[in-house]
């Protein structure tokens, strides 16, 4: 008995002496994450079982599950789902065929030379990247508005009436509202420089030789893209448009900062919902449970991601 | 809901409020002159002490020897025979940013070393951004971490959100005392939406009413009625750049207020206990305000887009006037200078009734009731409030005006003066009752909802109210 206890005991001497300096390094991360990010999720877990609200503090009832049943039946939440998704889609989509396109043009070398004022040209593609989101919206508001330079072109081309593209309630394209398409649009844009960033990086590791070698079995061109470029680009471009999904899917900035929602709720998406209900209405608790809901949604898409890092991190 | 007598003239001479209020509130020169006698006095009882033995000193009653000069008279009724002021504490205040930040801070600069000088009492100033304010105080009533004074929006829902322990303390008492000067000075809609329940909880210090500003070279006149409006309206759609002859100001939820009061209509019965929105009278108006912007008289981008800029369109001469707008002259004279000669302004476009009546909202001083120094936020806002020239300058540099006739009479600026006119016709933008924050939520609650369908949709206006209606009530039920 006196023997295994003692062994027991040095084997835990030897552990700690092994593990104690990476848990000790680990433990102001961990304290930090636990206090200032998975504490308020549960918190916020907890308050979505209540009706807090805001505007009688302190008073919170427990409901149980009523506020994910009022999600469940919410035509509001609902309704703008459409939005949301579309949004993001369209925005990533866009951000990442125009990211794409200007990384393989910028790279790509011209008779041997590579592209002459590539530097000065990939640091003006930037610009939208480095930008942060309420300077992009703002100088977008500006050109869109009704006496902005965009309607000075259209005007100077015979339009007579001013194309409200952020405040238009009448005017679809393919169903979808203007103000929406224009939110898309300015998502794109400020979205592009990301895929470019790392699209550019990862053909940067495509060796030359594979392009040579198809060249001279005569594959040029979107043939040789097609088959050398986009494959070894997939993995960083999978990863890329997911990241970019979860950021819009849950996102605040540019739809806040560029509708608030409107005109009428055409442009209102998840993120931009939860606030008003949170801070506008005052309904805390309801707010909580969309968020949670909202969490629940974007988290298969995060596990998505992190079982696709490990498994290229064990392809290593 | 508000009388629709201008205010009485403040303090007659031989009204009995006058000598309460005249009596228990010194001027400004009264109290420094005071404090001057008792620094003189602390002087004397110094030097007296200084000779005398050491027992005589270390009396209690013995003015302390670092009090500061102005500590003696308290500068209000209630802070005279109350409690006396300590000056040891300061008085924490929170006021929202207005017009100029420089110009601002100045003034409050100078309000808190005029005030010091007087009681010996600190004031600090923090000035809160209007785009997070709501934020800001609603965090800020959850927890009761307040400053001692607010400068106040939605006030009922202050009340609530204070649960008895931090809320805006009821003034009621003061006022009825006379502390503040005569309390029927204040714009009877200002009186109004300071009066919850019959108590009154904070002190109006500006007002925004809403009144015509048009631009000379677009509207020959100011339009007397909504047909003049139509009429001139259309004339004015005939000259060039011009996309609508008027827009609106601030939110849709205040547009359609001015097109029901246009009506005789509004939307609460008079106890604010009940939706009015079946009145007929709102069909009227909401088919009028639908058909006016058909006719790109008004403008339905001012109501349904968010980021329309109101007040830029009638600076750059896309629009000829801006229908219930602010007072925007010191705003002009920043940014859109050269417009400033044009700008006029008048009452807003009577309807059947005759009578121009619009809308005003005001902000009011509130003191907290876990405030540590009540008598001295007390003795602070007495102050302020019944030195006119004080409350002056400072809406002067916030760029607001008064809701305070007295001061309002100190106005020289020549296009204000509609706006003062309008205010003995106007009932509160925000409605007394807690319920209001719900009903006007920005962008989506039920009243900007239903002004963005009579602007921005073809729905049948019959529906639209409708729903309003039932959205409204629905509201009301949950504020018993």
């Amino acid at each position: 008995m006196e023997v295994g206890s003692s062994l027991d005991r040095s084997r835990f001497r030897r552990s700690i002496r092994r593990h104690g300096w990476p848990l000790l390094l680990v433990t102001p991360v961990a304290v930090i994450l636990l206090l200032f990010m998975y504490a308020p999720i549960l918190d916020a877990v907890r308050l979505s079982l209540t009706d807090a609200s805001l505007l009688r503090p302190g008073q919170a009832q427990a409901v149980g599950l009523d506020n994910y049943l009022k999600i469940a039946t919410s035509k509001e939440f609902w309704g703008i789902a459409g939005q949301t998704i579309l949004w993001s889609v369209a925005s990533v989509a866009g951000a990442c065929v125009l990211g794409v396109l200007a990384a393989v043009l910028l790279t790509t070398h011209r008779r041997g030379r590579p592209l002459r004022g590539r530097v000065i040209i990939g640091g003006l593609i930037l610009a939208p990247f480095v930008a942060p989101p309420v300077v992009s919206a703002y100088t977008w508001i500006y050109l869109y508005s009704g006496s902005g330079p965009i309607n000075g072109v259209l005007n100077a081309l015979g339009a007579t009436e001013p194309v409200y593209f952020l405040g238009d309630t009448v005017t679809k394209i393919l169903g979808v509202a203007l103000p929406l398409w224009s939110m898309i649009q300015v998502g794109v844009w400020h979205g592009f420089p990301f895929f470019f960033l790392m699209v550019a990086a990862a053909l940067t590791s495509i060796p030359v030789e594979l392009h040579e070698a198809a060249e001279i079995d005569g594959a040029t061109g979107w043939r040789s893209f097609r088959s050398i470029t986009l494959p070894l680009i997939a993995p960083v471009l999978e990863v890329t448009i997911f990241l970019e999904l979860l950021f819009r899917l849950g996102g605040l900035d540019l739809p806040f900062l560029l509708t608030g929602g409107g005109p009428l709720g055409l442009t209102n998406v998840w993120g931009v919902f939860i606030y008003q209900v949170g801070f506008a209405r005052l309904e805390i608790g309801y707010g909580a449970a969309l968020g949670v809901v909202l969490f629940l949604i974007c988290t298969p898409f995060a596990i998505w991601y992190v079982r696709r890092s490990r498994r290229q991190l064990a392809g290593f | 809901m508000t009388d629709q007598q201008q205010p009485e003239a403040r303090r007659p001479a031989d009204g009995p409020i006058v000598e309460r209020a005249s009596a228990a509130t010194p001027s400004r020169r009264q109290v420094l002159k005071a404090g001057v006698l008792m620094g003189a006095g602390a002087l004397a009882t110094q030097v007296i002490a200084a000779c005398a033995p050491a027992a005589a000193s270390s009396s209690p009653n013995a003015a302390p020897s670092s009090a500061p000069a102005s500590t003696g008279p308290a500068p209000s009724a209630s802070a005279a025979s109350g409690p006396s002021l300590d000056p040891s504490k300061a008085v924490r205040i929170w006021i929202q940013n207005y017009g100029d930040p420089q110009q601002q801070a100045d003034a409050l600069a100078t309000i808190s070393a005029a005030f010091k000088e007087a009681t010996g009492v600190t004031v600090a100033f923090e000035g809160l951004d209007w785009a997070t304010a709501e934020q800001k105080w609603d965090l800020a009533m959850t927890s009761g971490d307040l400053p001692d004074i607010g400068d106040m929006f939605y006030l009922p829902s202050r009340i609530v959100q204070g649960q008895g322990k931090w809320g805006p303390v009821d003034l009621t008492s003061n006022i009825d005392a006379g502390d503040f000067g005569d309390w029927n000075r204040i714009v009877n809609a200002s009186r109004d939406e300071s009066t919850i329940d019959g108590k009154v909880y904070g002190i109006p210090w500006r007002i925004d009413i809403r009144a015509w500003t048009g631009r000379s070279d677009m509207f020959a006149s100011v339009p007397k009625t909504i047909q003049d409006l139509e009429s001139m309206g259309l004339e004015v759609l005939k000259k060039s750049g011009i996309q609508t002859a008027t827009t609106h100001f601030a939110q849709p939820v205040d547009a359609l207020h001015q097109g029901g009061l246009a009506f005789g209509t509004t939307f609460l019965s008079p106890d604010y206990k009940a939706s009015n929105l079946l009145d007929p009278k709102w069909v009227e108006a909401a088919n009028w305000m639908r058909d006016l912007t058909t006719k790109k008289i008004f403008s339905a981008q001012s109501e349904v887009d968010q980021k329309f800029n109101q007040n830029g369109s009638f600076y750059s001469g896309t629009t000829g006037a801006v229908y219930g707008g602010g007072t925007m002259v010191n705003e002009a004279k920043g940014v859109a200078p050269q417009v400033v000669p044009l700008m006029v302004s008048g009452l807003q476009p009577a309807g059947a009734s005759g009578v121009s009546w619009s809308h005003g909202s005001c902000a009011q001083w509130s003191i907290f009731q876990n405030s540590p120094a009540i008598p001295e936020a007390t003795a602070f806002l007495a102050w302020l409030s019944t030195d006119p020239d004080m409350s002056h300058a400072l809406n002067q540099a916030t760029s607001t005006i008064s809701a305070d006739t007295d001061v309002q009479k100190l106005d020289k600026e020549p296009y204000n003066a509609a706006f003062y006119e309008q205010a003995k016709n106007i009932e509160p933008t925000d409605m007394p009752i807690v319920a209001w924050n719900e009903m006007r939520v920005f962008p989506d609650g039920p009243l900007n909802v239903m002004a963005n369908r009579v602007w921005g949709s073809t729905d049948d206006i019959a529906t639209i109210l409708s729903d309003g209606h039932k959205a409204i009530t629905d509201i009301l039920a949950k504020y018993p």
